[in-house]
């Protein structure tokens, strides 16, 4: 057989790749979702580095509302600090479960869930009584069809814990839930140990209230750049603010401070969420969602004013960070941005940036290209504010000491507008 | 890009993924699990790809470098110190079958021949997948297929 024949014979036999390869988006996507815990690693984080005090302004009709719940204390704490989960359960959206599961010497128990179309709020309890553990989930209706949600959980030293599915598509949700719990030690890989849980709910309609929507389609412009104020979508455990962006914007939107104010004047500024989503179409356009304290109740949510108090941009072009971890320089960092040091911690380098100003946003991107040019990913993230308001960030490179690593700028200007920005909604 | 809009796309070059593995690594099992590993990994930071018409050329960098570490990683396993690299020559590889002749062209040369004539893609998309000159691909992939004695008509480059 000549060179050409065996040539045309290795592309015939490799135009018959095996069958296990259809399934591989498929894998990635379970595998992404199954290892999805961002924000548990930032709340811990927060929690080592501040001290955030919150006063607990339970009203009267929260407390006669918990009077009907099983365990009141407990629960009136775990919502305490959500205005959103707070209106939920005032309005009588908490669906008590009280279903236990033991496995491997652990007992776990779902408490209580709060539904709705956007998101699956689960509290729950265990038999290491106020130890943090680590819960990935998979859920799915009462006919095996997965329901794709992204997962989050904060630490916290209670006893009743809780997590949120945050649902991918939007929707009636089922009437049976099928929640396949697996949950570890913080210290476990996500490959090794744990023990797995199934539980099956039913969802009370009555509990599970349709999302309002709210249509704004309104230009506004920020800093030289236009955004479109698609529109505003309510539920009973969060809102969502949905922007775009013209495609001849020089920079990404990649943060925004914004509170509402109703006909009446009252404000609206709880967050309460770090959620937000970004999604780019084509390098061109970014379509940009805010997750906020839920305004589901409100009467006319049709007349609220959003108020634009800062948006952080990237320049469309900015030049990638190139850090020298040998020297502990770096090049072409973000505005008011400093790196501190970049010292050795086991096989990794741990790289401290000062970032000054008003914003507490990460200084950089979490994929980074190792000295070999591979792309890596940050392992740990850490922040803490300090008393002159700036805020320290340290970030660990693992598996990486020598040579220089390119980071990617999260952002490259903040924009702090004198009056905020106001745009009606209705 | 949308978990579906990245699995519909992912879908469209899969079989190219995986050709790339194989002619890489030579193991059917192995090339699977770098796919399935490359996929992971641009699911996980799909939205760093500002432009989605370069997602082929970004993916197949993600599965290129991946395989490069592979094979570091299986020579630091077989060899107390790796022997120098023997020098390609058309008559050194003529005694190997192909796919084990194109595993042992130098690391720049395989990656363009293995793009450009198992995988398909064009010379320009050769060139961003690689991050070199489009100048540089052509030269690489003449010197290539004169070491393999590949000759190519351009009907069958343009099957591809």
């Amino acid at each position: 057989m000549n060179r050409m024949e065996e040539y045309r014979t290795l592309m015939d036999a490799l135009s018959r790749p095996p069958r296990e390869l259809e399934g591989c988006a498929d894998r990635a996507v379970r595998r992404a979702r199954r290892g999805r815990r961002p924000w548990q690693a930032l709340a811990s984080a927060a929690a080592v580095w501040a001290l955030f005090v919150i006063m607990v302004n339970a009203s009267p009709a929260f407390a006669v509302t918990c009077a009907r719940v099983p365990f009141l204390k407990e629960l009136t704490a775990a919502v305490a600090f959500s205005p959103s989960l707070r209106a939920a359960v005032e309005h009588d959206f908490v669906q008590y479960v009280g279903q236990s599961r033991t496995g491997n010497g652990l007992t776990v128990t779902l408490e209580y869930v709060i539904a709705d179309e956007s998101q699956i709020i689960v509290f729950y309890r265990t038999s290491r009584g106020r130890e943090n553990l680590s819960v990935s989930c998979d859920a799915s209706d009462g006919e095996g069809r997965d329901l794709r949600a992204s997962l989050s959980q904060s630490s916290t030293e209670e006893e009743l814990k809780r997590f949120t599915l945050h649902l991918w598509e939007e929707g009636p949700l089922p009437e049976t839930l099928n929640l396949e719990l697996h949950v570890r030690a913080l210290e476990e890989a996500p490959q090794e140990g744990g023990t797995s849980f199934a539980f099956s709910l039913r969802l009370d309609p009555g509990k599970t209230a349709s999302m309002k929507t709210v249509p704004v389609s309104r230009w506004i412009e920020l800093d030289g750049q236009r955004l479109l104020v698609d529109r505003l979508e309510l539920t009973p455990t969060r809102t969502a603010l949905y922007l775009d962006d013209h495609p001849d914007n020089s920079r990404w939107l990649e943060g925004l401070r914004f509170y509402f104010t109703d006909s009446a004047g009252r404000r609206y500024d709880a967050l309460d969420s770090t959620l937000s989503a970004v999604g780019r179409e084509g390098g061109e356009t970014g379509t940009y969602t805010y997750f906020y304290q839920s305004l589901y109740f409100l009467e006319n949510p049709e007349r609220l004013t959003l108020h634009i108090t800062q948006s952080v941009w990237l320049d469309k072009d900015a030049p990638p960070i190139l850090v020298d971890l040998t020297q502990g320089t770096a090049e072409n960092l973000p505005e008011g941005v400093e790196l501190l040091k970049a010292e050795r911690e086991g096989t990794g380098t741990a790289l401290w940036f000062a970032v000054k100003g008003s914003s507490a946003y990460g200084a950089v991107s979490n994929a980074y290209l190792d000295p070999e040019g591979n792309q890596a990913f940050v392992s740990e993230f850490s922040y803490g504010e300090q008393e002159d308001g700036s805020v320290r960030q340290r970030l660990l490179l693992p598996d990486c000491t020598q040579g220089s690593v390119t980071l990617f700028p999260a952002y490259t200007a903040v924009f702090v507008p004198e009056i905020p920005v106001a745009v009606e909604l209705g | 890009m949308k978990t579906e809009e990245f699995t519909q796309r992912v879908q469209r070059v899969r079989e190219r993924l995986y050709r790339t593995a194989y002619l890489y690594l030579g193991r059917e099992h192995d090339a699977l699990e770098a796919v399935d590993e490359a996929v992971y990994r641009a699911f996980r930071s799909r939205f760093r790809l500002r432009e989605a018409a370069f997602f082929e050329t970004w993916i197949t960098r993600v599965l290129i470098n991946l395989c490069k570490d592979e094979l570091r990683r299986r020579n630091r396993e077989t060899l107390v110190a790796a022997p120098p690299e023997a020098e390609a020559s058309p008559d050194r590889l003529d005694s190997l079958p192909l796919r084990e002749a194109v595993a042992a062209l130098p690391e720049p040369l395989r990656a363009v021949v293995v793009l450009r004539y198992f995988t398909g893609l064009t010379l320009e998309e050769t060139a961003a997948a690689l991050k070199i000159p489009r100048g540089t691909v052509s030269t690489r992939q003449k010197r290539a297929l004169e070491l393999l004695r590949l000759e190519l008509t351009e009907e069958e480059e343009e099957n591809l």
